[in-house]
C-alpha cells in the first residue's frame, strides 16, 4: 500500500488494529500502462525530488523508471486542476483512460498480529549546511545530490558537471561529518555511513574522469565494516587525497569556491574547488515523534527509536519491532540484517498463526514444448540505461539476429529487468508464441531468477531461457573499443541463440525438509539464534565445544550503555536451558557432516571423562556461530610485547576494573588503539576496540577521576550512538592523541618500566610516558573457521571469516544453501550487532523449516539407464557423493543421480565413456552448438 | 542489481502485498511501516516465513533512499 | 600491443561459481581487457569434455581458455 499514512494502532501483541489513510493517486492503477504520455502533456513544472531537485518533472509523473508500483500519480499540491480547478489536459492525453480525479482518500482498518517499524531516516536541516554556502552557491551540494549527478538516470545522464555553469569540475572536495558529531544541530551521534559513501562517490567520480582531483576532509575515517578499510586503500591508490582537518567554511571565490580548513597542528589553509560535496548525516525521520505517539513507543534523545543493547529491535511497546536506520544510523547490509531479524521476531510472536493468511501464487499451466514443435526464439537486447548502450551498438546487435534460424522476434529494452519490461516480455511471449527466450543483458548469476519467474508467469518452463552477458563481460570491460565490443556482443548473442535452439524444458523438483536446526556455538550468537528458531516452533540443537555456555560474554563485565553483562547472560542461558525445543550439547564438536539443505546428517562427538560418545543427528539447516577470539600479537607497531600485570589488553583491564576491592583503577593509563590491527598484523579493523577503550576509560574516570588516561589512536571509530560516550570521555579529561603508521609510538623496557614515546601533534613534539598500565586495544581473530569451511564446503575470506552469499542483500546466508552465519565467525562486531545477526540468521534458517520443502535447481545430471554400462567411474569421481550405482530390476549395475545433493558440476557427464549422462541445461548438444556458433561468422 | 530483483520479487507476490478484495485477514498478518530496503526485506522474509504482510509506504513508490543511489560501497555494485 | 598483427580468437569455458563470477567482478570493477575472448558458461569446468576443446580448435579457435 503506497501513498498511505499510518494513523493509529490499538490492541495488544498478537491482535492489533491499525488505521491507515490511503491517499488517492488520481490514476487508476489497473488501467495505467506507465507509458508516460501524461507527463509529456502536463504543462506545469515540478522540481523532481527523486533527483534531489536537480531536474524537473511534472505534477503527473512516476518517481523513476523502475518504480514499484509502476503506476503514475498526481502530486495534489502541484496539479493545476486539483489546486485551481483548471487544465485537465492529462485526462484527454491518456490513451487508457486511467486518470480519475474523483478518487478520494479512504481510511482502512487492518487486523494484524505484529508491527515492524522501518520508516528509514530523515534529512539534516538546510540551516546546518548554510555555513558551507549551501543554498547560496549551486556548486556546494549534498552527497545525495552528488550521487544523483553520478547516476546514469540522473540530471546529466551520469556526467559530473558544475551546476553553476555546466563546466566539468577539475577539483572536488568532500566535507565529512556535516550534520553528524555536531551538537550544534543536536546530532551528537556519528551517522556511520558517510565515510563509506564519500569514498564510493569519490571513486566513481574518479572513474568518470581520472583527471579530477578529489580531497576528502575528515575528522576520523570510520571504515570499520568488513572489507571497508580495503576500499579506502583502493581509493588512496587511485589518487584520492584524505586530509584530517576541520573545515571552517566555504565561500564563493570568483568562479570557484574557497574552502578554509584547520589541521590538528592548528594551521589554517585554504584551497580552491569547483565542487564541494557535503557528506550529510542521517537524521531521525521527520515524522519520528508522530510515529512514536501513534504506535506508542519511546524515542531516544536524538528522536531515533529507543532500544536496549541486548534487545536491539524491541521498541518499548511489546509486539512492535524496529528495523533499519530508524533504530540508529546504519548502512544497507545492517538494515537488511535487522529486517530479517525483526521478521523472525515478529514471526516468533505469532507463530501459532503461521500460514493462516497466506495466499498461494498460482502460475498458468506450463505449455508443452515437445521436441517436434517448431523452435520460436525471442531475443531481447538490453541497454541497461547507458551501461551497455554507451559502448555497444545495441540496435546493431538486435538487428544482427534478424533472420537467424529459429528467431521469430527481436527487440531492445532500456532496462530489461524493470517491472514494466517483465510485462512486455510476457506479452511478447504470448503474442509471438515464443518458446525460447534469449536476453542479452547482464549476468545470469544475478538476473536469471528474475527472468525465469517471468517465463513461469507466461506459462513457459523456466529452463527455456538463455542469458547473454553483454554488460559485465563486454561493455564494462571493453569501454574504449566500442566496435570490438559490439562485435563480441554479436558473437555472444549468436552463440546464445545457437544454444537456445537446443534447450529443453526441465521438470521442477522438490525435496522434503527435516524441520530441525543445528546451531554451532553456544555463545551469545548461538544462544540467541537457537531461541529465535525455537520460538517459531522448531527443535534446535546447540553444540558448544567448551563446557559452559556464554562464550566471550563471560569475560565482559559491563557495556558502554551500562548494562551488567552477567545478569543478561544468566537470563539468556536460563531461557535456553528451560526451552523444551532446545537441546544443548556442551563439550561437543561437529566431526562429520553430510547431506544438503533440508536433509543434513551430522556426527557430533562429546568428550566424556573417559571416553568420547558419538551421536548422529538429522537436521534441515545449520547456523554457524562459532565465534572468534582475542588476538594477542607479540609485536605491536613494531615493538615486541610481553603481556604482564602492567602490559595488558582491554579485556584484561575490564576484568581488573570490575573486580572487587579498592584502588582498582590505575593512576595513569596509556591505551594504544589498532594494536595488531589495520595492517599492523591483522589487515582489518575489528570494529569494537575503539568503543571498548572508551568504555574502559570512562570506567577508570568513574572509579578514580584523577587518573590520567591517554589514548593513542589512528581513527576513533565510535560510530553510531557510541559517539556520545567518546565525547563524554573527552569532556571528562581523557586525552586522545592520533598517531600515523609513519610515526608509530615506540615502546621501551618491559613490565612496570615500559615507557612509550609518541608524537603529539598539538605540542608538535615527542612525548614520553611511563604509565602504570599500558593497555593494548587488540583485535579479534576468527577461530576454527577453516576446519568448518572444509567440512561444509563454505568459503572464508582472506582474513578467515566466513564469506556471506551477498555482501549487501544476503548478509547472513552462505554460498551453500541451508548454511547460515552470525556473530564473530562472520566478522568482528559489537554484541548488539551480534544479537541482531543471530536473529536474522535464525529467521533465514527458519524459512526452509517453515516451508517443509526445498526446490532443487533443474540443472542437474540425469542418467540414461539404457546406455549406462555401470562402470562406476561417475560414482568414484563425484565430489559431492551425488551419483551412485544401483542394481536395476534385471540385476544390472546402473548409475543414478541423487537429485537433492547434485550440484550440477558435470564431472560425471564429461567422464562418462558412453555419453549416458546428460546435464540439464548444459547438454553435449547445447555446448557443441555454442562451439559451432563460435566458429561461424 | 539486487533491489530491482527484490522489487520484482515483491510485485510478483501481489496477493500477499495488496489488500484482498474479499476483506481482511484476521490472524497470521504483520504490518510493516516503511517501504525502503529495510521494510521491503522484512516483508519478503515474513512472506517466506508464512505470514501475510501489509507493507505501508507513505510515498508513491517503494524503494526508499536506496533507489536514489547509483552504486553501493565497497563493491560499487549497481544499487537498483 | 600486437593486436594489429595478431588478433586471436579465443574460446573460453567459464565455471559459473568462480571464473564466470570473476569475469562479472572484472566488469563491476571496470577492468579493461582485450576483446578476443568468447565465452561459454558451464556449472563447473568438470563439465569440460576434451572433445569440446578439440571441437573448439576445429571451429577455428586459436586458443582455448578454461577457467575453473
Amino acid at each position: 500500500m503506497s501513498n498511505a499514512d499510518f494513523l493509529s494502532l490499538d490492541g495488544k501483541p498478537g491482535s492489533f488494529t491499525a488505521r491507515l489513510r490511503l491517499r488517492p493517486r488520481y490514476i487508476d492503477k489497473d488501467k495505467c500502462t506507465a507509458c508516460g504520455l501524461c507527463t509529456k502533456y502536463c504543462p506545469k513544472h515540478l522540481v523532481d525530488p527523486y533527483n534531489e531537485g536537480l531536474a524537473i518533472t511534472r505534477p503527473i509523473h512516476i518517481d523513476y523508471a523502475q518504480a514499484v508500483p509502476a503506476t503514475y500519480y498526481i502530486d495534489p499540491e502541484a496539479c493545476l486542476y486539483l489546486k485551481h480547478g483548471t487544465c485537465q489536459i492529462c485526462v484527454s492525453s491518456c490513451q487508457s483512460k486511467a486518470i480519475d480525479f474523483s478518487q478520494k482518500a479512504e481510511e482502512k482498518e487492518l487486523q494484524i498480529g505484529a508491527v515492524i517499524m522501518a520508516p528509514g531516516f530523515g534529512r539534516v536541516p538546510d540551516a546546518t549546511l548554510a555555513k558551507y554556502s549551501y543554498g547560496q552557491h549551486p556548486d556546494v551540494m549534498t552527497s545525495l545530490e552528488f550521487e544523483r549527478l553520478l547516476c546514469a538516470s540522473g540530471p546529466f545522464q551520469g556526467e559530473v558537471k558544475c551546476l553553476s555553469d555546466r563546466r566539468h569540475p577539475k577539483r572536488i572536495a568532500f566535507i565529512q561529518c556535516v550534520g553528524s558529531r555536531d551538537l550544534g544541530c543536536n546530532n551528537g551521534y556519528c551517522s556511520a555511513v558517510c565515510c563509506m559513501y564519500a569514498i564510493k562517490e569519490a571513486m566513481v567520480a574518479k572513474e568518470h574522469d581520472p583527471e579530477v582531483e578529489i580531497t576528502i576532509y575528515y575528522i576520523d575515517m570510520r571504515t570499520q565494516g568488513k572489507g571497508f578499510d580495503a576500499a579506502q586503500k583502493r581509493a588512496e591508490s587511485m589518487g584520492i587525497r584524505f586530509v584530517r582537518a576541520r573545515v571552517a567554511d566555504v565561500m564563493p571565490w570568483g568562479k570557484n569556491l574557497k574552502l578554509t580548513y584547520s589541521t590538528m597542528e592548528g594551521t589554517h589553509s585554504f584551497e580552491p574547488y569547483d565542487i564541494v560535496v557535503l557528506s550529510v548525516g542521517l537524521d531521525a525521520p521527520a515524522d519520528a515523534k508522530n510515529l512514536g505517539e501513534i504506535a506508542g513507543f519511546a524515542l531516544n534523545d536524538y528522536d531515533f527509536c529507543k532500544t536496549e543493547t541486548f534487545a536491539p529491535l524491541l521498541t518499548t511497546r511489546p509486539g512492535v519491532y524496529v528495523a533499519g536506520a530508524f533504530q540508529g544510523p546504519k548502512d544497507i547490509p545492517e538494515s537488511v540484517t535487522q529486517s530479517s531479524a525483526a521478521a523472525g521476531l515478529a514471526a516468533g510472536l505469532i507463530a501459532k498463526d503461521r500460514g493462516k493468511a497466506l495466499v498461494h501464487k498460482s502460475y498458468p499451466e506450463e505449455q508443452k514444448t515437445g521436441q517436434e514443435e517448431e523452435v520460436r526464439i525471442g531475443v531481447f537486447v538490453c541497454h541497461c540505461g547507458i551501461n551497455i548502450s554507451s559502448v555497444v551498438d545495441v540496435a546493431a546487435v538486435e538487428q544482427y539476429t534478424e533472420g537467424m534460424e529459429g528467431v521469430v522476434y527481436h527487440a531492445q529494452s532500456l532496462y530489461s529487468c524493470s517491472q514494466d519490461a517483465q510485462e512486455v516480455l510476457k506479452a511478447k511471449i504470448k503474442e509471438h508464441n515464443l518458446n525460447r527466450v534469449v536476453i542479452a543483458a547482464c549476468s545470469p548469476r544475478t538476473h536469471e531468477p528474475l527472468f525465469q519467474e517471468t517465463l513461469k508467469d507466461a506459462g513457459l518452463n523456466r529452463c527455456l531461457f538463455e542469458m547473454v552477458n553483454i554488460r559485465d563481460h563486454c561493455s564494462w570491460v571493453h569501454a574504449n573499443e566500442p566496435a570490438a565490443a559490439t562485435q563480441k556482443s554479436k558473437d555472444l548473442v549468436r552463440m546464445g541463440i545457437a544454444k537456445a535452439r537446443h534447450i529443453k524444458p526441465l521438470p521442477e523438483q522438490t525435496v522434503p525438509v527435516t524441520n530441525k536446526a543445528l546451531v554451532l556455538g553456544g555463545g551469545v550468537a548461538g544462544l540467541t539464534a537457537a531461541l529465535t528458531i525455537a520460538d517459531q516452533g522448531f527443535h534446535t540443537y546447540v553444540v558448544e565445544k567448551k563446557d559452559t555456555l556464554g562464550g566471550h560474554l563471560q569475560h565482559l563485565a559491563y557495556t558502554l550503555q551500562g548494562d551488567t553483562v552477567s545478569t543478561v547472560l544468566d537470563e539468556l542461558t536460563d531461557k535456553v536451558k528451560n526451552n523444551k525445543k532446545i537441546e544443548v550439547l556442551t563439550n561437543t564438536e561437529l566431526t562429520q557432516v553430510s547431506g544438503f539443505v533440508g536433509n543434513f546428517s551430522s556426527v557430533l562427538t562429546t568428550r566424556g571423562k573417559k571416553t568420547n560418545t558419538e551421536t548422529t543427528i538429522d537436521h534441515g539447516v545449520i547456523i554457524i556461530a562459532t565465534g572468534g577470539r582475542e588476538h594477542r600479537p607479540e609485536v605491536v607497531l613494531g615493538n615486541p610485547v610481553i603481556y604482564s600485570e602492567t602490559v595488558l589488553t582491554q579485556r584484561e583491564l575490564e576484568q581488573r576494573l570490575s573486580g572487587k576491592g579498592k584502588n582498582l583503577a590505575p593512576k595513569s593509563v596509556l591505551m594504544v588503539q589498532c594494536a595488531g590491527s589495520r595492517g599492523d598484523d591483522l589487515n582489518y579493523c575489528s570494529k569494537v576496540c575503539c568503543s571498548h577503550a572508551v568504555k574502559n576509560a570512562l570506567k577508570i574516570k568513574a572509579l578514580a577521576p584523577t587518573s590520567q588516561v591517554v589514548v593513542l589512536y589512528r581513527d576513533m571509530r565510535t560510530y553510531g550512538f557510541a559517539e556520545d560516550a567518546y565525547r563524554q570521555a573527552r569532556e571528562q579529561g581523557v586525552v586522545f592523541i592520533p598517531y600515523t603508521m609513519d610515526n608509530r609510538p615506540k615502546f621501551k623496557g618491559s613490565g612496570k618500566k615500559t615507557s612509550v614515546t609518541f608524537y603529539d601533534p598539538i605540542l608538535r613534539d615527542e612525548v614520553t610516558m611511563t604509565p602504570e598500565a599500558l593497555v593494548l586495544s587488540v583485535g579479534i581473530v576468527a577461530e576454527g573457521t577453516e576446519e568448518i569451511s572444509k567440512q561444509l564446503k563454505v568459503p572464508v575470506n582472506e582474513d578467515k571469516f566466513f564469506l556471506e552469499a551477498h555482501v549487501k542483500l544476503r548478509p547472513v546466508e552462505l554460498a551453500v544453501s541451508g548454511v547460515y552465519v552470525c556473530g564473530l565467525a562472520h566478522a568482528p562486531k559489537p554484541v548488539e550487532e551480534i544479537i541482531v545477526q543471530a536473529q536474522a540468521a535464525a529467521a533465514k534458517a527458519a524459512i526452509p523449516l517453515c516451508k517443509g520443502f526445498v526446490s532443487v535447481e533443474p540443472t542437474i545430471s540425469c542418467v540414461d539407464k539404457e546406455s549406462c554400462i555401470g562402470c562406476g567411474l561417475c560414482e568414484s569421481l563425484c565430489p559431492y557423493q551425488s551419483i551412485r550405482i544401483i542394481k536395476d530390476e534385471n540385476g544390472k549395475r546402473k548409475a543414478e543421480t541423487i537429485t537433492a545433493s547434485c550440484k550440477g558440476c558435470g564431472i560425471c557427464a564429461s567422464h562418462c565413456p558412453v555419453f549416458a549422462i546428460s546435464m540439464g541445461g548444459y547438454t553435449d548438444e547445447q555446448i557443441n552448438a555454442q562451439i559451432t556458433a563460435f566458429g561461424a561468422k | 542489481m539486487g533491489q530491482a530483483k527484490k522489487q520484482a520479487e515483491l510485485s510478483s507476490l501481489p496477493a500477499q502485498t495488496k489488500l484482498m478484495p474479499s476483506g481482511y485477514k484476521k490472524s497470521g498478518t504483520v504490518m510493516v511501516v516503511g517501504g525502503g530496503i529495510a521494510g521491503v526485506q522484512a516483508a519478503l522474509d515474513l512472506t517466506e516465513l508464512g505470514y501475510y504482510v501489509y507493507l505501508v509506504e507513505k510515498s508513491a513508490a517503494i524503494g526508499g533512499a536506496m533507489a536514489q543511489l547509483d552504486k553501493t560501497f565497497p563493491t560499487n555494485d549497481c544499487s537498483l | 600491443m600486437s593486436q594489429k598483427d595478431f588478433n586471436p580468437k579465443i574460446l573460453g569455458f567459464l565455471c559459473n561459481w568462480c571464473c564466470y563470477a570473476a569475469a562479472d567482478s572484472a566488469g563491476v570493477s571496470r577492468y579493461q581487457y582485450p576483446p578476443n575472448l568468447r565465452t561459454i558458461r558451464v556449472m563447473c569446468t568438470g563439465r569440460l569434455d576434451p572433445a569440446f576443446v578439440l571441437r573448439g580448435f576445429a571451429e577455428g579457435a586459436d586458443a582455448i581458455f578454461s577457467g575453473g
